[in-house]
């Protein structure tokens, strides 16, 4: 009789258990929320307010502010002539 | 499907250098021009080569055309020569 009874408790024990393991993952299902937080920046990028942005964000770039003087310069050559032409 | 011909665009492709990202137009410089005085430096700056996709002296030619068609007013703020245009 003591080993009926071992045995039944075992097998209520497994299945008691696995059925527990099923119900408990259905429950604990990731939900996908609170997800995109930081990424409105983007938008704000053509705003007003962004060349100071702009230049900080160049500034970590190495290289490229030369380049850019030299564009300047060529531009501003480029211009000259028009720009002499205006104030006369 | 197109899978072979469209170009590829992830959704969410935050790295990927697309050349409409910013445009080199007229229409582009005037927007800038009417908000606010810029140096020929701070246009530059707008229409930075990476994201036009255009070579830099491309970029400088064709701006040198736009700012010349457009004629805007110019002043000097801190020494330097501002552009900017009115409504």
């Amino acid at each position: 009789a003591d080993y009926h009874q071992i045995l039944r408790t075992s097998v209520k024990d497994t299945s008691s258990s696995t059925s527990k393991q099923v119900s408990g993952h259905t429950g604990v299902i990731p939900r996908g929320h609170k997800r995109k937080l930081p990424d409105v920046r983007e938008d704000d990028d053509d705003k007003d307010g962004d060349l100071a942005s702009q230049s900080s964000k160049e500034s970590n770039e190495d290289g490229s502010s030369s380049e850019a003087d030299e564009m300047a310069a060529a531009l501003e050559a480029e211009l000259n002539d028009f720009i002499f032409f205006r104030g006369m | 499907s197109p899978s072979g011909k469209s170009t590829p665009q992830p959704a969410s492709g935050k790295s990927t250098p697309s050349s409409s990202d910013v445009q080199l137009t007229e229409e582009a410089v005037r927007r800038y021009l009417i908000r606010k005085p810029m140096t020929t430096k701070d246009l530059l700056k707008k229409f930075q080569t990476k994201r036009t996709g255009l070579s830099s002296e491309q970029t400088v030619n064709v701006l040198a055309q736009i700012l010349k068609k457009l004629n805007p007013e110019r002043k000097n703020i801190n020494d330097k020569m501002h552009f900017y245009l009115t409504e």
